[in-house]
């Protein structure tokens, strides 16, 4: 059984647009199977120019399911606009949830960022929520529980993004890597220490 | 639709989604419900749009072939048993549940549906089961009044031919906010539905 990864574009924009680092995004994307819609594959295309690199680590299904549809009754008239790969994410983890075994895929992250697209998980699909991570949980999970990375590079990555979320709470502008002040106190902060704290971390 | 596909080859796709839509979730389902579930599985997989089309009816989205079919299937007959609607339910549709042969048929569907992906590595028809079960477990648990409302509300231009959106809209307050309060609908939504003005 393959374990899969699924998100949507902010955790590919964490790395290559935010922290401007796509050096760390390809050596992720090679730990695990990363699975993408058409949505994103489209997304992602236009903000990563060495896109075949990209692309021949990352599964994509090429087929044209929307999967925002699905859901559109539940969704607010802004939330109709964003097609930001957001629900597609969220259906095609839906789909490996349900139907992957048949094909030997087996769910192992959905990461999203942003609260609004968390609370549409937890609300409408339970199912997903124990697969449910954000970009930092997902480095944390990735070094202390999968133990892909090493506390180390886990904590190079961290304080990266610790640093540019401080410019931001300072100077303002785009927030990076979907952080604001709470999840900077609340997220990233306790997950630096427990790493910093982890035995491995020599 | 694509008026260029074998008849025969059409109406068993039919009667096979209805079957996978049917025994998917076991219990009956409304007429309505099986519609309306049909036009946002339509909206979803390309595989459907061939084989089924969509027109503004008495009551939002209606499939022809999807009714047709119900009530007079040419190849999976007895598999599903029709009921009319009780005296006071204006909007169901009456409802259709598969028999014992009818799940036995799903069961032997769904097998070869599984076995042939898993051969394939083709993930066309398993995306179309795990669309169907998404469905089912968002809208079997909504009244007609408030799947209708929710379709109307979110494809305005399928209330054109309705006979019973301002009868149902007239409503519209006690049924967002009922939605609301089980939590179905978030807060933001409830406001967004109550902001928006759709006429007939």
């Amino acid at each position: 059984m393959i374990e899969c990864v699924v998100s949507d574009s902010s955790f590919f924009s964490c790395f290559s647009k935010d922290l401007n680092n796509k050096d760390i995004l390809y050596h992720i994307i090679n730990l695990y199977q990363f699975i993408i819609g058409t949505e994103l594959h489209r997304e992602i295309s236009t903000h990563l120019s060495d896109e075949d690199k990209f692309f021949t680590n990352v599964s994509h299904f090429d087929y044209e399911y929307d999967y925002h549809s699905l859901i559109l009754p539940f969704l607010t008239r802004n939330q109709k606009h964003l097609k930001d790969g957001e629900y597609e994410a969220i259906g095609i983890s839906y789909f490996i949830k349900t139907e992957g075994d048949i094909l030997g895929l087996k769910l192992k992250y959905l990461i999203i960022d942003e609260s609004k697209g968390r609370n549409f998980v937890s609300k409408y699909f339970p199912l997903l929520v124990d697969n449910l991570v954000g970009t930092i949980g997902f480095i944390r999970d990735c070094c202390l529980k999968d133990k892909k990375i090493s506390c180390k590079s886990a904590l190079s990555i961290l304080y990266c993004i610790k640093k540019k979320v401080e410019i931001y709470l300072e100077k303002g502008g785009k927030r990076p890597c979907s952080m604001d002040s709470k999840s900077y106190a609340e997220i990233l902060l306790p997950i630096i220490k427990i790493i910093e704290g982890d035995p491995e971390n020599g | 639709m694509d008026n260029t596909l074998n008849p025969e080859i059409k109406q068993k796709a039919i009667e096979n989604l209805i079957l996978l839509i049917l025994g998917s979730v076991d219990k009956e389902m409304s007429q309505l419900h099986l519609q309306k579930e049909v036009f946002l599985l339509w909206n979803f997989h390309p595989l459907i749009k061939k084989y089924i089309g969509f027109i503004k009816h008495f009551r939002g989205p209606f499939s022809r072939e999807i009714q047709e079919s119900i009530f007079s299937p040419l190849y999976l007959e007895n598999d599903w048993e029709y009921n009319n609607p009780s005296k006071n339910d204006e909007y169901s549709g009456g409802h259709i549940r598969l028999t014992k042969k009818g799940k036995e048929d799903y069961s032997k569907l769904i097998n070869s549906i599984r076995e042939n992906s898993k051969e394939t590595k083709d993930p066309d028809l398993l995306q179309l089961l795990s669309g169907i079960k998404l469905v089912r477990m968002l809208y079997d648990k909504l009244s007609s009044e408030e799947l209708l409302l929710l379709i109307y509300y979110t494809y305005p231009e399928y209330i054109q031919k309705s006979e019973v959106f301002n009868q149902i809209n007239s409503d519209r307050i006690r049924i967002f906010t009922k939605l609301l309060k089980e939590g179905v609908i978030d807060k933001d939504r409830f406001d967004d539905l109550l902001s928006t003005e759709v006429f007939l």
